[in-house]
């Protein structure tokens, strides 16, 4: 794992991805498509590379990091460390961290990253004299020696690498496999989500415990300082977070952020999104450098003929869940009976058209008994009014709505798609089709929830709304009320209704946008959404 | 294996050289909060923490130079009241959504 960049398809194949590839093929696969995960495991492969602490190499000729290639082969790779001898001849020397190994053997896919490293240097005309591991956690030099059949191995592996990361389809998952305990991507790849069922082992708690940053107050100023982002509020300076906790930054409104902390979001991989100061979401940025390249050329295909399947499942998880919430919250059975029925004509509408009327008619009903969830008697709920707001409830859904869309656009950009090529809405009306897809299951359930119940608290009160003319929007007081209750809704724990595991709502967002993947690469034959029950 | 979940650590340090000791700090910024003029309260899950690990590392002068991690336990069963100050209190950046 000594070479970290990312590796595209058509690209020589690397070094580490033959390692991976070793573990398992989809592994591979996955890091090819540019996956990175924030685990330990991926963490010590890097800071083992910058171990330098090796008391017994001070005296020679030291290279680090030495770039190697093989023209025959085509692949390329890194040498961690290569010791000239006085006479010319070199040593190469592999640092591994392997603290779950408590001996220091050396495995199969050791021998064969060495294996290429030394095939490598032969062939750029080099002569090598012998070749090591080096424990780090033991600190102990192990000597490999190299036969034709080492060789052989790793030649052939090459091949198998090329095969699998250049294939179009990723490689199914291992299946009940004790090596995705242990895999640095288990969180990406969803080995056991797969089959759809309830899930017996737990791999890994991937809820992030890292923060989104909301910038609510008018007139801030965001920017970067010794590794902190720093707010400052009319030149004096409000807060200072470290940036290893920021996962995301959203906007809100009149808030500036300086190129420099920008520059420094993206670099870390973190996407930020703007709306304005009454919930409409402007845009966002993403890292360069995100993951399956090849897997948004699938979704605009199947977005552009279609995925009604897609679209089913989207609306009639929806409609589900907002009769499960009227039924838990409000006093209205008919409209929670004829909901139901609603879900299960969405589940079969025989095409987009249909299912949109399904969508519209369902949503009428809702928004029809929506005013008996509500009991402070300072608000009262008519009609749902998108822009302008007509009442409090309308512009609190609003801007509901915008943090829930914000949520839905990280989620699908973090796993590589494409938030503007969707199923269910227009890819052609200017609008994130794919975000707002995905948000539709998750509207009752988070956003119209948190809204519910903020008012019913007294979260928020009709002094955090002001009326201009005849819109009706939030204070700074209130919105910051609102994004509070928000965030408390979808950072709560709940037993996914498909995987049977509890999850936050946000990590339950980004598992949703994986199986959306998962249908586009072909890892798997349908998406089901999440109905709760 | 060791679960994925964000741990809180106490972390101080004794570096006799102002340049190393400001380079310390700085790279410590990046990840927690300054509580005291030497210690820093860290909130890191595993990955964090070797990066931690081999930042400060490559920083100080390993014959010389000493800092201190206290493992005070899992963020999520952290109580209140373990943390608390005579006099000033210094802030640290809270476990949730920040809102500002
Ligand atoms: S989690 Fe399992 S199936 Fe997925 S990449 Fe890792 S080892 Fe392979």
């Amino acid at each position: 794992m000594s070479d970290h960049q990312a590796t595209e398809r058509g690209d020589a194949v690397t070094i580490s991805l033959v390692a991976h590839h070793e573990f398992c093929p989809r592994r591979a696969w996955l890091e090819a498509a540019g996956e990175r995960t924030d685990t330990r495991q991926m963490a010590v492969g890097v800071a083992s590379h910058a171990a330098t602490d090796d008391p017994s190499t001070g005296r020679r000729d030291i290279k680090r990091a030495v770039d190697v290639a093989h023209l025959g082969w085509s692949y390329t790779g890194r040498c961690d460390t290569i010791e000239v001898n006085p006479d010319g001849s070199l040593e190469v020397v592999e640092y591994k961290a392997t603290p779950v190994r408590r001996r220091t053997d050396v495995t199969q896919p050791m021998r064969t990253q060495l294996a290429l490293q030394v095939a490598a240097l032969i062939d750029m005309g080099e002569r090598v004299h012998a070749q090591y591991v080096y424990f780090t956690e033991h600190k102990r030099r192990v000597e490999v020696e190299l036969s034709d059949i080492d060789f052989e191995r790793a030649r052939a592996a090459v091949e198998a690498t090329r095969t699998c990361v250049e294939s179009d389809t990723a490689p199914q998952p291992l299946e009940d496999d004790p090596k995705c305990t242990r895999c640095s991507h288990a969180s990406v790849c969803l080995p056991d989500e797969r089959k759809l069922a309830s899930i017996k082992r737990r791999i890994v708690v991937a809820d992030p415990d890292t923060q989104i940053v909301h910038l609510a107050t008018p007139g801030s100023r965001a920017f970067v300082r010794s590794g902190r982002m720093i707010v400052a509020t009319h030149g004096e300076e409000a807060a200072s977070i470290p940036l290893e906790r920021v996962q995301g930054v959203a906007v809100h409104g009149n808030v500036d952020l300086t190129g420099g902390l920008i520059r420094e979001l993206l670099w870390r991989g973190l996407s930020i999104v703007w709306c304005t100061s009454t919930g409409r979401v402007v845009g966002d940025a993403a890292s360069a450098s995100g993951p399956n390249g090849s897997a948004r050329a699938l979704q605009y295909a199947s977005a552009h003929s279609g995925r009604l399947d897609l679209a089913q499942e989207f609306v009639a998880s929806k409609v589900s869940n907002q009769a499960t919430f009227l039924r838990r919250n409000g006093n209205a059975p008919e409209a929670v009976a004829r909901l139901r029925s609603f879900a299960s004509q969405a589940a079969d509408a025989p095409s987009v058209n249909e299912l949109l009327g399904v969508e519209g008619a369902a949503a009428g009903l809702y928004f029809g008994s929506f005013g008996t969830m509500l009991r402070a008697p300072d608000f009262e709920f008519s009609t749902r009014s998108r822009r302008p707001a007509h009442d409090p409830v309308n512009a609190a859904l609003n801007y509901a709505y915008a943090l829930l869309l914000g949520d839905c656009i990280r989620a699908v950009r973090s796993c590589g798609l494409d938030p503007h090529a969707g199923f269910l809405h227009s890819s052609n009306r200017n609008k994130p089709a794919l975000a707002l897809d995905l948000a539709e299951e998750f509207r009752a359930p988070v956003a119209d929830s948190a809204v519910v119940r903020a008012l019913n608290n007294g979260e928020l009160r009709s002094g955090d709304f002001q009326v201009n003319l005849a819109a009706v929007n939030l204070t700074d007081k209130g919105r910051k009320a609102l994004i509070a209750a928000y965030e408390r809704r979808v950072s709560t724990e709940f037993v996914h209704p498909t995987f049977d595991y509890s999850c936050s709502w946000r990590r339950a967002i980004e598992i949703q946008a994986r199986l959306v993947l998962g249908v586009l690469d072909g890892t798997q034959d349908r998406y089901i959404g999440v109905r709760t029950r | 294996m060791i679960p994925d979940t964000a741990r809180r650590y106490l972390i101080a340090y004794d570096i006799p050289e102002d340049k190393r000791r400001t380079r310390v700090a700085k790279c410590l910024q990046t990840y927690g909060d300054r509580v005291q003029y030497s210690v820093f309260v860290v909130d890191a899950k595993p990955a964090a923490l070797v990066r931690l690990k081999v930042a400060v590392g490559a920083e100080i002068n390993l014959e010389e130079d000493s800092v201190l991690l206290c493992d005070l336990g899992p963020v999520s069963s952290l109580e209140e009241s373990k943390f608390s100050f005579i006099g000033r209190d210094r802030p640290v950046t809270p476990n949730e959504a920040i809102i500002l």
